[in-house]
């Protein structure tokens, strides 16, 4: 996301990237995190960004779940947020969170979670009932697609039961541009992709917020 | 501000092309407890694993230590590394240079302590013995070398868990380590290689820079894990053993985290490591280094051993 956000402030574009409550260099605790707390961050984020820009118009990009918390924010966000980039949204929060808990190696003996972790682990971090609770019922569907935004959607994983392509259904809107791109998923960490960058992925982006 | 400390980015070094995270505490300043410096672990940025190091500085700035946790050059927010040629060692340890200034010119304290993991620990305790504001070093899974005893308790390990039937000769983790040394020793007539030391042989580089560090008065903390799959240390004592001849002493405190794996994905873990370092660093017998003046440059790494190095 640093690579994209310099190519597209290169660009001549204000870019912002921030944190959520409770998690990388913003306050808070993961305990304290929740889902809805997260989507009104997008919110603060995006007022920040036309208070500070003095921009008539902004773009919301999103990976991951980020993209997921996007689509869920954008309708209710003003007028003036005109475009949004999902780029391979958590389609179903249960299947994600079971893939969170296979990612963690090892995976934590239940008497030690029980005893010491009394809050709940994921992926090694403490995370409270409520984010459990909201992130395994989190449903994207083509419905869910904002309509009153342009919409990029980028689909880099198929077959991948937690980013399962909402197309064709949403792509038949004509807000809806979507991209597969021959990339890989950026999210994925292994010896013979450390280093490497989605440069396709992030020039498409470039070009369609042009 | 959160209560009991406030946090700041601050862009660092002579091109302002370092990002950093300072942790102050709110209490007035007291010069005389060391501030901290939390190195990147590998590629990670300041984050650490985890989320760890933001936990870590923010108890210790709670604890009255000013703490910064700051990206290397071409690492999470700073500028990637000025393409003159110079080695990453090189240029990191600069970067590390500039950070210490950094941080001793905005918070008046006067010595530094050092908390890396892995490539981080092996880059606070190359620079340590070159910097004599450094009075510190926690070390998390530095590099240590392997020793015979490791490989009898990995291969019991390994026993224990799969059974003699189930051990893989293909893609055995165990007998690539073994047949590796073995090769080294034996065939190649060459020194242990690591990573974090290119060109240099490995235990001598490190076993001189523990000693430069110790002779200028250094305490060390040192924390290692055992739980990965190819662990590298199997027992606590395997530091001393790896490192025998190194007059530690009194100075060196050793923690041995069994059940913990390499990035702390335990909570718990991350939690007892945070007891341990902040109890440390609040008890331990640092030197005072009021008015010690800082080098201009590196320029006093251990030389390289005869055989081996570069």
């Amino acid at each position: 996301m640093r690579f994209l956000a310099g190519r597209l402030a290169a660009s001549g574009l204000d870019v912002l990237r921030f944190d959520y409550f409770g998690a990388g260099d913003s306050g808070g605790e993961t305990t304290d995190a929740t889902l809805s707390g997260w989507r009104r961050d997008i919110a603060t984020a995006m007022d920040e960004l036309l208070d500070m820009s003095q921009a008539q118009s902004a773009a919301l990009v999103g990976l991951r779940l980020g993209a997921t918390l996007a689509a869920q924010t954008a309708p209710g966000l003003p007028s003036s947020i005109r475009q949004i980039v999902l780029w391979d949204p958590i389609r179903s929060g249960s299947d994600y969170f079971a893939e969170l808990l296979e990612r963690s190696h090892p995976p934590p003996h239940p008497w030690r979670v029980a005893a010491a972790d009394p809050v709940g682990t994921l992926d090694g971090l403490l995370v409270s009932p409520a984010f459990y609770s909201e992130l395994q019922a989190l449903d994207l569907t083509p419905s869910s697609i904002p309509d009153n935004q342009d919409c990029l959607m980028i689909e880099t994983r198929n077959g991948d039961p937690c980013t399962t392509p909402l197309s064709p259904e949403g792509a038949g809107s004509p807000k809806l541009t979507l991209i597969k791109p021959h990339s890989f998923p950026v999210w994925i960490h292994d010896d013979e992709r450390v280093g490497t960058l989605p440069v396709e992925v992030v020039g498409g982006i470039v070009d369609w917020l042009q | 501000m959160t209560e009991g400390f406030t946090e700041r980015a601050s862009l660092i070094g002579p091109n302002a092309s370092l990002l950093g995270v300072l942790a102050l505490p709110a209490a007035p300043p007291r010069p005389e407890r060391p501030a901290v410096v939390i190195l990147n672990t590998g590629t990670t940025h300041r984050i650490g694993h985890h989320r760890m190091y933001v936990d870590l500085a923010r108890a210790l700035a709670l604890g009255g230590h000013p703490t910064l946790r700051f990206d290397f050059a071409g690492i999470g927010d700073s500028a990637p590394p000025a393409s003159d040629g110079s080695p990453i060692l090189e240029t990191n340890l600069q970067d590390l240079r500039a950070t210490v200034d950094w941080l001793i010119k905005t918070t008046g304290s006067q010595g530094v302590v050092l908390i890396g993991l892995c490539a981080g620990a092996d880059h606070a305790i190359l620079f340590a013995p070159t910097d004599p504001r450094v009075v510190g070093l926690v070390l998390i899974d530095p590099f240590v070398p392997e020793t015979a005893r490791f490989f009898v308790q990995y291969a019991v390990r390994r026993i224990r868990r799969f059974g003699l039937t189930g051990f893989r000769i293909r893609r055995s983790t165990l007998l690539y380590r073994v047949t590796r040394r073995f090769s080294l020793r034996f065939v190649n007539s060459t020194e242990l290689q690591h990573i974090s030391f290119p060109g240099r042989n490995a235990r001598e580089t490190l076993r001189r820079s523990y000693s430069a560090a110790l002779a200028k008065g250094d305490q060390l903390l040192v924390v290692c894990t055992s739980s990965n799959r190819a662990p590298r240390q199997t027992y606590r004592e395997q530091f001393l053993d790896a490192f025998r001849g190194v007059p530690f002493g009194g100075a060196l405190r050793l923690e041995f985290f069994p059940g913990c794996d390499h990035t702390f994905s335990s909570p718990a873990e991350r939690k007892r490591l945070n007891g341990i370092a902040l109890h440390w660093i609040a008890h331990a017998a640092f030197r005072s280094c009021a008015g010690v003046a800082p080098q201009s440059r590196i320029d006093r790494f251990p030389s390289p051993a005869a055989k081996g190095g570069a």
